[in-house]
Protein backbone atom coordinates (compact mmCIF):
# COMPACT_ATOMS: atom_id res chain seq x y z
CA UNK A 1 0.00 0.00 0.00
CA UNK A 2 2.75 2.43 0.97
CA UNK A 3 4.46 1.71 -2.27
CA UNK A 4 1.33 2.64 -4.22
CA UNK A 5 0.94 5.89 -2.25
CA UNK A 6 4.55 6.84 -2.83
CA UNK A 7 4.07 6.14 -6.52
CA UNK A 8 0.88 8.29 -6.74
CA UNK A 9 2.52 11.05 -4.74
CA UNK A 10 5.53 11.04 -6.98
CA UNK A 11 3.25 11.48 -9.97
CA UNK A 12 0.80 14.09 -8.66
CA UNK A 13 1.98 15.19 -5.20
CA UNK A 14 -1.51 14.49 -3.89
CA UNK A 15 -1.22 11.45 -1.71
CA UNK A 16 -2.10 11.87 1.97
CA UNK A 17 0.99 11.93 4.11
CA UNK A 18 1.55 11.52 7.83
CA UNK A 19 2.20 14.70 9.83
CA UNK A 20 3.37 15.70 13.31
CA UNK A 21 1.49 19.02 13.27
CA UNK A 22 -1.98 19.02 14.80
CA UNK A 23 -4.20 21.97 14.13
CA UNK A 24 -6.48 22.40 17.12
CA UNK A 25 -8.38 25.50 15.97
CA UNK A 26 -7.98 27.93 13.13
CA UNK A 27 -8.46 31.66 13.70
CA UNK A 28 -8.67 34.51 11.24
CA UNK A 29 -5.57 36.65 10.84
CA UNK A 30 -6.97 39.37 13.02
CA UNK A 31 -7.29 37.01 15.96
CA UNK A 32 -3.70 35.94 15.50
CA UNK A 33 -2.59 39.58 15.42
CA UNK A 34 -4.44 40.31 18.64
CA UNK A 35 -2.86 37.31 20.25
CA UNK A 36 0.59 38.48 19.20
CA UNK A 37 0.13 42.00 20.56
CA UNK A 38 -0.92 40.77 23.97
CA UNK A 39 -4.00 41.18 26.07
CA UNK A 40 -6.20 44.26 26.08
CA UNK A 41 -4.88 47.14 28.21
CA UNK A 42 -7.36 49.48 29.85
CA UNK A 43 -5.86 52.93 30.33
CA UNK A 44 -6.97 54.45 33.59
CA UNK A 45 -8.14 58.03 33.40
CA UNK A 46 -6.91 60.53 35.90
CA UNK A 47 -9.93 62.29 37.38
CA UNK A 48 -8.17 65.61 37.81
CA UNK A 49 -10.15 68.82 38.17
CA UNK A 50 -10.29 71.15 35.19
CA UNK A 51 -7.81 73.61 36.69
CA UNK A 52 -5.20 70.89 37.01
CA UNK A 53 -5.93 69.45 33.62
CA UNK A 54 -5.48 72.93 32.17
CA UNK A 55 -2.01 73.22 33.66
CA UNK A 56 -2.76 75.60 36.51
CA UNK A 57 -0.55 75.44 39.59
CA UNK A 58 -1.61 75.86 43.19
CA UNK A 59 0.47 77.35 45.95
CA UNK A 60 -0.56 78.83 49.28
CA UNK A 61 -4.12 79.71 48.37
CA UNK A 62 -3.19 81.04 44.97
CA UNK A 63 -3.80 79.40 41.61
CA UNK A 64 -1.76 80.52 38.64
CA UNK A 65 -2.12 79.49 35.03
CA UNK A 66 -3.50 80.55 31.70
CA UNK A 67 -7.00 80.98 30.37
CA UNK A 68 -6.94 78.93 27.20
CA UNK A 69 -9.25 79.66 24.29
CA UNK A 70 -9.19 79.05 20.55
CA UNK A 71 -8.04 82.68 20.20
CA UNK A 72 -5.09 82.62 22.55
CA UNK A 73 -3.98 82.21 26.12
CA UNK A 74 -3.88 84.83 28.84
CA UNK A 75 -2.17 84.63 32.22
CA UNK A 76 -4.51 84.30 35.13
CA UNK A 77 -4.49 84.22 38.87
CA UNK A 78 -7.18 83.06 41.26
CA UNK A 79 -7.04 83.46 44.98
CA UNK A 80 -9.05 81.58 47.52
CA UNK A 81 -9.33 83.24 50.92
CA UNK A 82 -9.35 81.15 54.10
CA UNK A 83 -13.10 81.77 54.19
CA UNK A 84 -13.49 80.27 50.72
CA UNK A 85 -14.01 83.50 48.79
CA UNK A 86 -12.73 83.10 45.24
CA UNK A 87 -11.25 86.12 43.45
CA UNK A 88 -10.43 85.98 39.77
CA UNK A 89 -7.76 87.97 37.90
CA UNK A 90 -6.50 88.17 34.33
CA UNK A 91 -3.32 89.78 33.08
CA UNK A 92 -3.51 92.08 30.07
CA UNK A 93 -6.89 90.90 28.79
CA UNK A 94 -7.42 91.16 25.03
CA UNK A 95 -8.77 94.42 23.63
CA UNK A 96 -11.73 92.49 22.21
CA UNK A 97 -13.09 92.19 25.73
CA UNK A 98 -13.62 95.95 25.87
CA UNK A 99 -16.61 95.47 23.53
CA UNK A 100 -18.08 92.68 25.65
CA UNK A 101 -21.11 93.49 27.83
CA UNK A 102 -19.18 92.24 30.87
CA UNK A 103 -16.17 94.47 30.32
CA UNK A 104 -17.45 96.67 33.16
CA UNK A 105 -16.81 93.72 35.46
CA UNK A 106 -13.09 93.88 34.69
CA UNK A 107 -11.52 96.24 37.20
CA UNK A 108 -8.00 97.45 36.50
CA UNK A 109 -5.36 96.79 39.10
CA UNK A 110 -1.59 97.28 39.12
CA UNK A 111 0.88 95.98 36.54
CA UNK A 112 -1.63 95.01 33.90
CA UNK A 113 -3.77 92.84 36.14
CA UNK A 114 -7.56 93.05 36.14
CA UNK A 115 -9.89 91.79 38.83
CA UNK A 116 -13.07 90.17 37.45
CA UNK A 117 -16.07 90.76 39.61
CA UNK A 118 -18.74 88.08 39.88
CA UNK A 119 -22.37 88.75 40.73
CA UNK A 120 -22.54 85.87 43.14
CA UNK A 121 -19.97 83.78 45.01
CA UNK A 122 -17.99 81.52 42.73
CA UNK A 123 -18.30 77.92 43.81
CA UNK A 124 -15.00 76.54 42.61
CA UNK A 125 -11.81 77.49 40.81
CA UNK A 126 -12.54 75.33 37.77
CA UNK A 127 -15.87 77.05 37.24
CA UNK A 128 -14.09 80.42 37.34
CA UNK A 129 -11.54 79.37 34.73
CA UNK A 130 -14.17 77.85 32.44
CA UNK A 131 -16.29 80.98 32.62
CA UNK A 132 -13.43 83.40 31.96
CA UNK A 133 -12.44 81.30 28.95
CA UNK A 134 -16.02 81.38 27.75
CA UNK A 135 -16.24 85.15 28.17
CA UNK A 136 -13.01 85.71 26.21
CA UNK A 137 -14.28 83.49 23.41
CA UNK A 138 -17.58 85.38 23.33
CA UNK A 139 -15.66 88.63 23.00
CA UNK A 140 -13.91 87.34 19.88
CA UNK A 141 -16.96 85.75 18.30
CA UNK A 142 -19.60 88.42 18.87
CA UNK B 1 -26.27 55.07 20.98
CA UNK B 2 -23.20 57.24 21.57
CA UNK B 3 -20.79 56.91 24.44
CA UNK B 4 -19.70 60.08 26.22
CA UNK B 5 -17.96 60.91 29.48
CA UNK B 6 -19.06 63.60 31.89
CA UNK B 7 -16.59 64.72 34.53
CA UNK B 8 -17.16 67.28 37.26
CA UNK B 9 -14.95 70.33 36.61
CA UNK B 10 -14.00 70.13 40.27
CA UNK B 11 -12.56 66.67 39.68
CA UNK B 12 -13.78 63.32 40.84
CA UNK B 13 -15.38 60.32 39.32
CA UNK B 14 -16.13 60.23 35.63
CA UNK B 15 -19.53 59.15 34.44
CA UNK B 16 -19.49 57.08 31.28
CA UNK B 17 -22.83 57.42 29.59
CA UNK B 18 -24.57 55.92 26.60
CA UNK B 19 -26.96 58.41 25.12
CA UNK B 20 -29.79 57.82 22.70
CA UNK B 21 -30.93 60.17 19.92
CA UNK B 22 -32.77 63.14 21.34
CA UNK B 23 -30.92 63.22 24.65
CA UNK B 24 -30.49 66.69 26.13
CA UNK B 25 -28.14 68.05 28.81
CA UNK B 26 -31.20 68.33 31.01
CA UNK B 27 -31.72 64.56 30.72
CA UNK B 28 -28.07 63.96 31.58
CA UNK B 29 -28.10 66.27 34.58
CA UNK B 30 -31.24 64.57 35.85
CA UNK B 31 -29.67 61.16 35.41
CA UNK B 32 -26.50 62.23 37.25
CA UNK B 33 -28.37 64.09 39.98
CA UNK B 34 -26.81 67.45 39.07
CA UNK B 35 -28.60 70.63 40.12
CA UNK B 36 -30.22 72.93 37.56
CA UNK B 37 -27.44 75.51 37.84
CA UNK B 38 -24.91 73.09 36.38
CA UNK B 39 -23.98 73.31 32.74
CA UNK B 40 -22.22 70.91 30.42
CA UNK B 41 -19.32 72.27 28.42
CA UNK B 42 -16.39 71.05 26.36
CA UNK B 43 -14.17 73.64 28.07
CA UNK B 44 -11.41 75.80 26.50
CA UNK B 45 -13.72 78.68 25.94
CA UNK B 46 -16.63 76.82 24.41
CA UNK B 47 -20.15 77.85 25.22
CA UNK B 48 -22.12 75.70 27.64
CA UNK B 49 -24.42 73.34 25.79
CA UNK B 50 -27.97 74.63 26.15
CA UNK B 51 -30.13 72.48 28.39
CA UNK B 52 -32.68 71.76 25.68
CA UNK B 53 -30.21 70.99 22.88
CA UNK B 54 -30.21 67.56 21.27
CA UNK B 55 -26.76 66.66 22.51
CA UNK B 56 -26.75 63.39 20.60
CA UNK B 57 -26.50 65.37 17.39
CA UNK B 58 -23.83 67.78 18.56
CA UNK B 59 -21.29 65.48 20.19
CA UNK B 60 -19.12 62.74 18.76
CA UNK B 61 -18.77 59.29 20.15
CA UNK B 62 -16.18 59.45 22.94
CA UNK B 63 -16.67 63.14 23.75
CA UNK B 64 -15.60 64.33 27.19
CA UNK B 65 -17.76 67.01 28.78
CA UNK B 66 -17.24 68.97 31.97
CA UNK B 67 -20.07 69.61 34.37
CA UNK B 68 -19.67 72.96 36.06
CA UNK B 69 -21.64 75.78 37.57
CA UNK B 70 -22.21 78.95 35.59
CA UNK B 71 -20.66 82.18 36.81
CA UNK B 72 -22.29 85.51 36.15
CA UNK B 73 -19.82 88.35 35.94
CA UNK B 74 -21.19 91.64 37.20
CA UNK B 75 -20.20 95.04 38.47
Amino acid sequence: MNGILRFVDSLFGTAPRPTNVVVLKQRPATSTARHQTGSRIVVQRNPRPYWQESGWQYESGNYAGEYATPYGRWPGSITVSPGGRIEVYIHNPPAQLERHPHWECFNKRDNGWYFIHANSPIKDVSAAILNVEKTITEAYEN
Amino acid sequence: MKNITVVPATGGAYSDLSIAPGTTPRDIKKQLGLADNYVLTRGRGSEPIPDAENIYESVSDGTKLFATTDVQWGE
